[in-house]
């Protein structure tokens, strides 16, 4: 830098002696006509700015963070004749940095595309200052799912690189680009809660079918299989042997089909996730065509099965088989819902599949508070309807989500918003109020995408009021408590437009929206704390045909599901998420000692394309 | 040999770093696979404790010893998963024997129901060890006037039993009763007098209205009465007083007055009773002795044995 701001001071001088010569020349040539009073003047325009010498992430391989932000540098100089602070004070500097294949030009995106507009830091004195050249550095928090380009990921002909654009005082810009970098494959993983805690067995017992949930998130940047190991759980000197934890990839009774653990690490079949945001929609068996297009159908999964309830003006439950690779098989029916049902939710746990408000009439009758369950068959079929704990509020085209073993109802025919909690055998306590949606005046709030994850109720877009006329952007998150309430509702970041019958699905630390009658699906990653305003909605990978109708959505061992809708005959999808939950379970040897017995769990990503 | 395996060898070494590098090296290689560590936790509670094999007095009638109290064992099996030691040294025991009339939950008496919350004598190694098995002995000191169970007693239906309680030290029990056994009628008296002493009597004297009082304890479980004789007469050296000489009443008198003479085979004592002890405060009775010494015995001290034989009494 020392060499090249005197070359610049050159040439800005010899520009100045350029213009004092032209006014000497016109006073000769007005000498000549006569006698004149002449002024002499110099019009000093406004200069270019220049940036230079940008660098990304000081010319290194950018190596990401496991399940946070990593932050990423990038340098330039910039230089303008008419002071450093005509850009760095007076103006901007808009700064990208993006993978090679999307191009400098692309769009915010946390995948492949971070933009900032901040003015950077820099040791340019101030905005007056006569010194033309200064450096800076802007510093983006890039994320732990950010595409990769070395040769483990999918992207090995890309890399990635910096462009930083600065505007003067004027609106003059200047462009530069930084010599690319390699973005490495990051692996590792973020399991949920940080211990599995037993409770307390008692020695020569085990844990029954009472299994305790480990949720698996892919926290590096590409797809992953699992293997878990494990060391003996002590208390003093006393150890249980390592096999005494057992371990499944659906919930089991112990003494079951599920996988002991070992000190070696071993692999578990049939476990893979995709990079965070990463995974592709893909068609899987249809359902059967429904009167009116499975208009506001609902869906729910439970040991092994889908179910595709009602919808329009049918009563018929369908139900699929999930195969281990996420796919559906053939679709059959089982006992009918007792009315024809849309406008309804569902949701399966504890042995019973639940159906949860909604409207008769295809979708024209009044809407009901009643709510009815149906034992769930080991070959996937159910039995009969009956009713059980009815909502405090008739709803419709409500919210409907489950968690933790409570199942909450938001809005519909009115803000309120209540929960109820399934016991382990099935059976459905009385509902409970809890925190209403704030009220958009109109005093009715549906068709929003509704999920809970994280300790967090989220709500995003919907209608103001029934008849969908008041589409809104607006997103909500609030917390929920250990005992199921949900505390105050916040607004969080907008969808980037305002979108009704959207479905939410929660995977891994990120929200994914499917935003009714686009193939848009758009993603946000929430924070500890719920949604932070300071993130935004991004593009996901769409799904394949618009969501016309109102098809419902959920996850379920590692795999997304979208079913029903369409304006004609929507089609069944699935994809792969980033997390999966791992279920444990633990014999505790009939000569343990009371006592408060620790181990640790190892579970080991294996990059896997 | 030698030199063909160094080429392998060094082949091999050159293939690697090819592959290394091939597969764009330290970047692959660094994320091959990456481990998260999370915490797995359990309490162990408490495996209840099991009592098992209860067996009362090595499984024999009881026998009582008059007059004192009887140690009677009430052995049993204990096995606790969290160690033994979870009940012996850090939780407790309580053993109850008592007369089947009473039951197990009977309040403590010295009469039908004995009850000790002792640690027991057991083979159980130590507070910590994971031994989960362990025997133990429980020793119950049991009186004399304990209830008699046998066809001789009040209780003829009845019998004893015993009954331990386990308890952890998280307060979880488990109780096992013995199976019944009998418990004898014992019939004891213990006479508190060591002698009777007449002092010095002239030849041909009584001793009038002075007598020497000889006192019976019940130290059996059953009423009883008395039976009396002598075993051997009064002499002194070679001579003699006739056993009765000596005589015996339940009340005082002057000799012989309303006194019974003793005779070398026992005779029933008339209107003596001792009820059975309900406590540890003794049922006792006196009898009261007079002499005479005949005419013409000879000078000397004379001794001689008189027998107190209980005669039980339903």
């Amino acid at each position: 830098m020392e060499t090249t701001s005197p070359r610049y001071f050159s040439r800005a001088g010899a520009w100045l002696a350029a213009l004092t010569f032209l006014v000497g020349m016109a006073a000769m040539m007005n000498s000549v006509s006569g006698a004149v009073n002449i002024g002499s003047s110099a019009v000093f325009g406004a200069s270019a700015p220049v940036v230079s010498a940008v660098t990304l992430n000081h010319g290194n391989a950018i190596t990401l963070t496991v399940n946070t932000t990593t932050t990423v540098d990038v340098n330039f100089t910039v230089t303008d004749s008419n002071g450093c602070g005509d850009v760095l004070y007076g103006g901007n500097v808009t700064t990208t940095i993006f993978r090679s294949g999307v191009g400098s030009s692309c769009t915010a995106n946390s995948l492949n595309c971070y933009i900032s507009s901040a003015t950077s830091t820099n040791n340019c004195p101030s905005a007056t200052t006569t010194t033309s050249t200064a450096n800076a550095t802007i510093t983006l928090g890039i994320y732990y799912f950010a595409q990769a380009t070395d040769a483990s990921s999918s992207f090995v002909s890309e890399n990635w690189g910096a462009e930083v654009r600065v505007r003067d005082l004027a609106g003059v810009t200047s462009t530069a680009t930084s010599t690319n970098r390699e973005l490495n494959t990051t692996l590792g993983f973020d399991v949920s809660p940080a211990t599995t805690t037993y409770g307390t067995v008692a020695a020569g017992l085990d844990t029954g079918a009472t299994n305790q949930t480990a949720v698996v998130k892919n926290a590096g940047n590409a797809s992953t299989t699992l293997k878990v190991s494990g060391a003996a759980m002590c208390f003093g000197g006393d150890c249980f042997a390592t096999s005494s934890q057992h371990y499944a990839t659906s919930t089991f009774t112990f003494g079951g089909l599920e996988q002991a653990l070992s000190d070696v690490a071993t692999a578990v079949s049939g476990w893979l996730v995709s990079a965070p945001v990463s995974g592709q929609w893909q068609v899987t068996s249809d359902l059967p065509a429904l009167p009116n297009d499975d208009n506001q159908i609902s869906a729910a999964a439970y040991n092994g099965y889908i179910y595709g309830i009602g919808g329009g003006a049918v009563n018929t439950v369908y139900f699929a088989p999930i195969n281990a690779t996420g796919s559906l098989g053939a679709w059959a029916t089982t006992t009918p819902f007792p009315t024809t049902i849309c406008g309804h939710g569902s949701v399966a746990a504890n042995g019973y599949l639940f159906v949860i408000g909604g409207e008769t009439n295809n979708c024209g009758g009044a809407s009901t508070s009643t709510v009815r369950r149906a034992l769930i068959n080991a070959t996937g079929s159910i039995g009969a309807w009956a009713t059980t704990s009815p909502m405090l509020a008739a709803r419709t085209v409500h919210g409907v989500a489950l968690y933790n073993d409570y199942v909450y109802a938001a809005g519909g025919n009115n803000t309120s918003v209540e929960f109820a909690q399934i016991s382990p055998t099935g059976t459905l306590s009385n509902w409970t109020s809890t925190t209403a949606l704030p009220d958009s005046g109109s005093g009715v709030f549906g068709f929003f995408g509704f999920t809970l994850g994280n300790g967090y109720a989220f709500v995003v877009g919907g209608t103001d009021t029934l008849d969908s006329s008041g589409r809104t952007s607006t997103t909500l998150y609030a917390p929920v408590s250990a005992t199921g309430s949900i505390g105050a509702w916040q607004r969080g970041p907008n969808l980037p437009v305002a979108a009704y019958g959207n479905k939410l699905l929660y995977d891994g630390g990120v929200l994914h929206n499917i935003e009714g009658s686009t193939t848009t699906v758009r993603f946000l990653p929430i924070t500890a704390n719920g949604m932070s305003t300071s993130t935004s909605w991004y593009r996901a990978p769409s799904v394949t045909t618009t969501t016309w109708n109102f098809p419902d959505a959920l996850t379920y061992r590692g795999h997304g599901y979208m079913v029903g809708g369409g304006s004609e005959d929507q089609e069944e999808q699935f994809l792969p998420l980033s997390s999966r939950d791992t279920y444990w379970g633990l014999a505790v040897p009939g000569d343990a000692l009371v006592g408060t017995y620790a181990g640790t769990n190892i579970f080991t990503s294996v990059w896997s394309p | 040999m030698a030199s063909l395996r160094g080429i392998a060898v060094s082949y091999l070494g050159i293939s690697l770093a090819v592959a290394t590098f091939g597969f764009g090296g330290v970047a692959l290689l660094r994320t091959a696979l990456a481990q998260t560590n999370i915490g797995s936790q359990v309490i162990v509670g408490n495996a209840a404790p099991a009592v098992s094999a209860v067996v009362l007095n090595s499984g024999s009638a009881i026998t009582l010893t008059a007059n004192t109290t009887t140690p009677v064992t009430v052995s049993f099996t204990m096995t606790d998963s969290n160690g033994c030691g979870d009940v012996f040294y850090n939780g407790n025991v309580t053993t109850t024997a008592f007369r089947s009339g009473v039951t197990a939950a009977c309040a403590a008496s010295n009469l039908n129901c004995y009850v000790t919350v002792a640690t027991t004598t057991n083979n159980c190694p130590s507070a910590t060890t994971t031994t989960s098995t362990a025997n133990a002995t429980i020793t119950l000191s049991v009186y004399y006037f304990a209830q008699a169970t046998d066809a001789s007693s009040s209780f003829t239906a009845e019998d004893w039993g015993a009954q331990v309680q386990v308890r952890d030290q998280t307060g979880a029990t488990s109780t096992a009763t013995s199976t019944n056994r009998e418990l004898n009628t014992t019939n004891a008296i213990n006479v508190t007098t060591s002698s009777l002493n007449y002092g010095t009597l002239a030849a041909g004297v009584n001793t009038g209205a002075v007598n020497q009082t000889a006192t019976s304890t019940n130290a059996g479980n059953s009423s009883t009465t008395l039976r009396l004789s002598a075993s051997a007469t009064l002499t002194s050296g070679a001579n003699s007083i006739s056993t009765s000489s000596q005589g015996y009443s339940t009340s005082t008198f002057t000799y012989p007055g309303t006194s019974t003479a003793l005779t070398a085979s026992a005779v029933t004592v008339t209107g003596f009773t001792l009820t059975s002890p309900t406590s540890t405060s003794v049922v006792e009775r006196a009898t009261f002795w007079g002499l005479n010494v005949p005419g013409g015995t000879a000078t000397g001290t004379y001794t001689g044995t008189n027998v107190f034989t209980p005669l039980w009494i339903p």
